[in-house]
């Protein structure tokens, strides 16, 4: 169990890579770039005002805000209705519109809400679903009203560069633009979000991929999410089981190869399917070779214990397929064929 | 005198960037809302000069904005591309994983929890200085903590302000 000398150890490294990166920009000038012209008081339907007059009322508008999401919307929320149904784990409930221009990349499903990428050439906006009204209306108390097809929608801001409209009842989405938001600013964010936003399609559904299949889920385990994105610098596909009781999730990774940082340890090593291997307590990884890796996690939100042993994660892992080459998504499979 | 903007900036981007990290666990994550933030202290620098101790007013505001934007990425970031930290390395020795997996969990924990941690173990602040900045109590904090540490599976070895007498008062904030 790592203890808290590791997490400072981790915060440390942190610190150490914000030192090697903050001289690579011109923070001042960058802040100017960003910062909104002098507004003016706004007045809202429903007879809400907002006047931003001021370091105060903003302070207090991110406090609340802050406050809203604490409450409402940082556990997974069991369904769009909150009534029993589920958001769906093999598919997205939702496409980009053919001919937008706008395309799925890094996506993910399951227990938290629905989430994706739409990119176009360089832009990334972040597409999300919820059912939480909290999120709506912050952005209807805080935003710009503006329209999403038939929709209405609140773009927030330049900096946020987010825009929130509700479309059914209960499935709020949510664009934000991610990338690139130095260079892509003021109205021209706007322009960005707002196309994106209007490419969402309800109507459609994405399938979710995975880089590898297996025949069987772990023992007791209920398939509760699936990711694909991309981390260190390759594809990366994820893959989540749930035991109920107790609480307990095993999670399937499969990535590039991580870079080390100081002070780290080694693990046992042992043999997976003939593939170099390394054990440590709730967490297997597996060296694939061409710099990939498998990596199995097993754990508990609240508990800690772990419910698979080193045996029996060998053994899931030993009935894993792997695609040929991860970095081919046309070779993955569908992820309606895990179990 | 008042110092200006850009003064101010040159000689607290470090602190702030490093701040930004620590709550973000994520380079990219980080740099976005240390510029995002500043932006926001451009527009009102004459009120933010003004405050009683400006630095402190940014991290509160680092703190504010990192809680209500930050959300969205609990799934498809599950390990961030740090492709940028350093060149990837033949042997996947698993002490990444090890790694990897606390890292993990702790960008999966909600942002109130992580800013709580981080300012405790990252900036060593009481309990007390993390509900002021947080604008919450010090139960609320205490809990927030507490459960984040659970769910990092953290062995507190070195919290002299917890010890086995000392009960965690679990709130909902």
């Amino acid at each position: 169990m790592p203890t808290t000398i590791e997490l400072r150890a981790l915060y440390e490294n942190l610190a150490a890579e914000a030192d090697t990166r903050v001289t690579n920009r011109d923070w001042a000038a960058a802040a100017r770039e960003c910062a909104e012209p002098p507004t003016t008081p706004v007045i809202r339907p429903h007879g809400r005002r907002t006047l931003r007059i001021g370091l105060a009322a903003a302070t207090v508008a991110m406090l609340a805000a802050g406050a809203t999401l604490a409450a409402g919307e940082l556990h997974p929320t069991g369904g769009p209705s909150g009534g029993g149904s589920e958001w769906p784990v093999r598919f997205l409930p939702f496409g980009a519109a053919a001919g937008s221009g706008w395309t799925v990349g890094a996506k993910s499903t399951g227990s938290g809400e629905p989430g994706a990428t739409f990119v176009r050439d360089q832009l990334h906006v972040g597409m999300d679903v919820i059912s939480s009204q909290a999120r709506l209306q912050e952005a209807e108390a805080t935003g710009q009203q503006v329209a999403i097809g038939p929709f209405v929608g609140w773009y927030i801001g330049a900096r946020l560069r987010q825009v929130v409209w509700q479309y059914a009842p209960d499935h709020i989405a949510i664009a934000t633009l991610t990338r690139p938001r130095r260079t892509v600013t003021g109205a021209a964010a706007e322009a960005a979000v707002l196309s994106a936003a209007r490419a969402f399609d309800p109507s459609a559904t994405t399938q979710m991929k995975t880089a590898f299949k297996v025949d069987a889920a772990p023992p007791g385990g209920v398939l509760t999410d699936v990711a694909e994105s991309h981390q260190f610098g390759g594809r990366s596909s994820s893959v989540t089981w749930t035991v109920s009781e107790p609480p307990q999730w095993i999670t399937v990774t499969v990535s590039k190869t991580a870079p080390t940082r100081p002070g780290e340890s080694s693990g046992t090593p042992i043999t997976v399917a003939g593939r170099p291997a390394w054990w440590f307590p709730r967490n297997l990884t597996i060296s694939l070779g061409s710099g990939e890796s498998l990596y199995l996690q097993d754990g508990s939100d609240d508990t800690g214990r772990s419910t698979f042993t080193e045996q029996q994660m060998v053994d899931f892992a030993s009935h894993i397929t792997l695609v040929k080459n991860v970095d081919d998504g046309s070779t993955w499979f569908d992820a309606t064929a895990l179990p | 005198m008042a110092m200006d903007f850009d003064g101010y900036v040159r000689a607290r981007q470090r602190s702030l960037l490093r701040f930004a990290m620590v709550l973000t666990a994520d380079p990219v994550d980080a740099e976005e809302l240390l510029g995002d933030v500043l932006a926001v202290v451009f527009e009102r620098w004459s009120l933010v000069a003004a405050a009683d101790s400006p630095h402190a007013y940014v991290r509160r505001m680092l703190v504010n904005e990192f809680i209500r934007g930050r959300r969205r990425r609990r799934h498809i970031v599950l390990y961030d591309d740090l492709s940028g930290v350093g060149a990837p390395v033949e042997d996947t020795s698993a002490a990444h994983a090890e790694r990897a997996a606390l890292g993990h969990r702790l960008r999966s924990l909600p942002p109130r929890q992580r800013a709580a941690i981080a300012l405790r173990y990252f900036e060593d602040l009481s309990f007390a200085q993390i509900a002021e900045l947080l604008g919450s109590g010090e139960n609320a904090v205490r809990s927030n903590i507490s459960r984040g540490l659970r769910r990092l599976r953290i062995e507190l070895d070195d919290d002299p302000e917890r010890s086995p007498a000392a009960p965690v008062v679990f709130l909902e904030v």
